[in-house]
Order: structure tokens, then sequence, then C-alpha cells
């Protein structure tokens, strides 16, 4: 029921792995992004997700620390069977589109990632940046 | 959601920005979920079912009567949902009948543990509170006639919500949110705890008992269900008459009645925007306690406490929430600092 909750927030991959290594040319990004989103977990203002399959291979102490805040969303095989028409369609590859599948399914509000693929739909992403362009822009005004 | 404006990149750039497409709503290409139609197929089919079966035999009352009508409607709204789901609502399940099955237990065995019950303290303190009158009597002595009236349709309607309201919200909350139930659950587990420790230490005899059994108080009528009767909903009755029978008679103290009313109202009242209906909804305990007390089934007392224990578990739990948030994203900034 929307409304009920505070807004869910999905930690992608991208995200995680940003946060996580420091080598990762967004790392700074992420750890400023992450920092905002605790505070707005703590006030109740945002619930911090991430998928099973993000999750899977993680440290339990990292999971019991970092990413304490964090539900686990599964990852259900009615979810994987329904990104079979998604990426058949789309030509997405099949983990973006079980990613899709999941954040339509379990409601989620806003993403935080780095992955410029979400730019092409309409998904509140965070950080906030500006998109790639369009396959076919408008020309700017003269 | 419309994606960057060129304004905006304009602003930013001191360049006019292109213009972007907005982006593919998510709809378009994730498949719909087949299922949803059919439980909300099903959930309207439900309460049909559940308004006809409450015309032509009344309101399931008893525990197993409303045991099997929220197993069915959980089977509507849950048809379809992820495996992992349904084991999720079967735990969720059995702590819930435990919890039910312990408050039974319980409050069926309270009279029975050598407390004494309390026949005058209660009379006593809503004497107090009322300047010398007894509530209960001047209620009935200006109310009550020997004909049913418009307000004995009222708090005998009001006096019944407490066998559906909750169980409703629970429902509700059951398909609507887990986190949202799980608050719920944790506030009114918190308030049945603390009632049947109260039975158990403090058995209170009712109003009508220390009237009719004790007579200690003037005379009061006992018929909380003549005003349903009057309006046609004879079905009940008979199932609550058997349902009262096997209740604990002295469990007056503190009103579950009183509590329920509050909880359910209150856990939502963050939701509920304008101020008025806000404090329109809150007169719903209000004029439980009113209806009780009018019915001779409590003392206002028995009332006043029970809202007083369904605002301490909110205080509790509140608090318990707001640590859990905070201790989990302590934890993280400690970690996320050590990322620096």
């Amino acid at each position: 029921m929307p409304g009920l909750d505070p807004p869910r927030i999905l930690l992608d991959s991208t995200f995680i792995a940003a946060l996580i290594n420091h080598d990762e040319p967004s790392h700074a990004d992420a750890v400023a992004e992450y920092a905002d989103l605790l505070d707005r977990y703590e006030r109740d203002e945002a619930l911090l997700a991430a998928t099973s399959d993000s999750l899977s291979g993680m440290s339990p102490s990292v999971r019991a620390s970092l990413f304490a805040p964090l539900e686990e969303l599964r990852v259900a095989e009615q979810y994987r069977n329904a990104s079979l028409d998604v990426y058949g369609s789309s030509g997405e590859d099949p983990d973006f589109a079980t990613l899709l599948v999941v954040i339509d399914r379990e409601r989620v509000a806003e993403v935080a990632s780095f992955d410029a693929r979400f730019d092409r739909f309409d998904i509140r992403v965070r950080p906030r940046r500006a998109p790639a362009e369009s396959a076919d822009p408008v020309p700017p005004a003269q | 959601m419309p994606r960057v404006t060129s304004a905006t990149g304009a602003r930013a750039t001191g360049t006019a920005a292109p213009t972007f497409r907005e982006g593919v709503p998510l709809r378009n290409v994730v498949p719909e979920d087949l299922w949803r139609p059919v439980r909300i197929t099903l959930i309207v089919a439900y309460g049909l079912g559940y308004l006809w079966w409450l015309r032509v035999k009344g309101l399931p009352l008893d525990r197993i009567s409303v045991t099997i009508s929220v197993v069915l409607f959980l089977g509507c709204a849950f048809i379809g949902r992820p495996r992992h789901v349904w084991k999720q609502l079967a735990i969720d399940s059995l702590l819930y009948a435990a919890m039910w099955y312990a408050y039974e237990r319980t409050r069926g065995a309270a009279d029975a543990l050598g407390f004494p019950v309390q026949v005058e303290s209660m009379r006593d303190i809503d004497r107090f509170l009322f300047f010398g009158n007894d509530p209960n009597v001047v209620l009935q002595q200006h109310f009550w006639h020997s004909t049913v009236r418009w307000w004995d349709v009222v708090a005998s309607l009001t006096y019944h919500t407490h066998f559906v309201v909750p169980i409703v919200a629970i429902a509700i909350l059951w398909v609507a949110s887990h986190r949202q139930w799980v608050r719920f659950m944790k506030r009114f587990a918190t308030l049945l705890l603390v009632a049947c420790a109260m039975f158990v230490v403090l058995p209170t005899a009712p109003p009508w008992m220390v009237s009719q059994k004790y007579e200690l108080l003037a005379p009061l009528h006992r018929d909380p269900g003549r005003g349903v009767v009057h309006i046609g909903f004879k079905g009940f009755v008979h199932s609550w008459n058997v349902a009262l029978g096997n209740g604990n008679a002295i469990a007056a103290m503190p009103s579950l009645h009183a509590s329920f009313a509050l909880i359910v109202p209150a856990f939502f009242l963050p939701w509920l925007r304008p101020k008025w209906l806000k404090a329109l909804v809150l007169l719903f305990p209000v004029l439980m306690l009113t209806s009780l007390v009018y019915l001779g089934e409590h003392w206002v007392i028995d009332g006043l406490v029970g809202w007083a224990i369904v605002g301490g578990s909110f205080w509790f739990w509140n608090r318990m929430e707001r640590r859990g948030r905070r201790q989990k994203a302590n934890r993280a900034r400690v970690a996320l600092a050590g990322l620096a």
C-alpha cells in the first residue's frame, strides 16, 4: 500500500561496489551519498534495501556493519521468470532485467546506482547526475 | 517522473543544455503481475461474502470462526505471491496463533490463581473521579428505556466493533506492509501481555456483576446485544452469549474493549492528514468507553488504564525502534569512516 512505509531505496551492485572499493572512480560519491542515506534511514525517512543477489558473497562482518540497515529483497523465481520478457524484448542483460522486475514488484521508489542503463527508464536514481544523452537529443536552442 | 530539464542543465553549465526524452515507464518494460487482478477479485469476493455471512449468520466471534475468516482472507490476498512471502506468512501466522493461545489460556486461568477479586475498589475510584457519582448508574438512569433507542444501537454496534476492528486492521496490514504489521503486532502483543498480567494480579468484577451478584451498586441492566438485535443482527448474539460463557468475567481491568478501540486509530494516526480527521478518529475510543460504561460492562477507570497501557506500549516500541535504527546507522557510519 503506497504511503504506509517510507520510500524504499535500493542499493544496486554498482553502488555497493563503489562504496566498498577505494579504487572505484565513484567511491567518494558513493560514500557521500550513503552517509546521506543513513541520515534519512535514522530519521525513518527512507528504507534501505539490496537484492539477495547483491548481498550474496558479502562477508558477514561487512553485512552486519556497513550494511546493517539494509533489508534484503529476495529475488523470487517468479521475478526471474518475469525478467525473461524484459530482456527478451528490450535487449537488457538478464541480471539487469531481473533488477527491473524487483524494482517494480517490490515497489522500490529510488535506486542508488552508478549504472547508466537506468537513465533510459523512468526511475529515480541517486546520486543525481546529468543523465547520458539520448539516442537523438533535441538540438539546443540557438 | 520526468528526468532532467534543460533549465537545470543550463544553469549548471552556463550553456544551453540539450533536452531529453522522458524515461521509459517501468510498467512498459516489466510484465504485469498476472496474479494481482486475481488477488483483487478474490479480496472483493471475500468482502462481499463476509458481509453476506454477517447478515445471514452473524458476526464470527469465537476464536475458531475468526481464525477461519482470517485464514481465508490471507489465502485470497497472498495467492500468487513468491514462496519466500508464504514462508514469512507461515512464521507470522504461528506467532500470531501463539499470541492468541497464550492470551486465551492466561485470561481463562486468571480467575483461578487466588488473587483477591476487586469488587469495590474500581467503583470507588470511579466515584472519586466523578465527584461521588456512579457513571454506569447515572448513564443508565438517564438513557436506558425498556424500548430500544438509537443510542442503544450506537452503543451496541460500537461495543461489537471490538471483535472486528483490530482483526481487520491486522489483516489489512498483513497484506499492505509486513513492516507495519510487525510494528502493530509488537504494540498489540505488549498490550495483551500487560492486560493478562493485570487480569491475574488484579481480577476485577465489572459493574454489572457488582450490581447483580454483590449488590454493591444500584441495579444495572446488562444486554450489550440488544441494540444490534434491534437492527436485525440476530445471529451473532447467540455466538456472543456462547463466547461470554467461555470468557473470564472478572477480567474488567484493564478494558481491552477500550484499549483496542484506541490502539487501531492511534497506530494509523500519523498517516491521517487533516487535524479534524485525527480528532474525529480519536472520538472512537471515547465513544467506545462511553458505550462500555452505559452498558454496564466496564468502569471508567478500566478504560483509562487500558488507554494508558496503549500509550505505554507505543512509547516503549517507538523508543526501541528509534534506538534500533540509530544503532544500525551508527554501526554503518563507523564502518563507513573506516573506508575513508
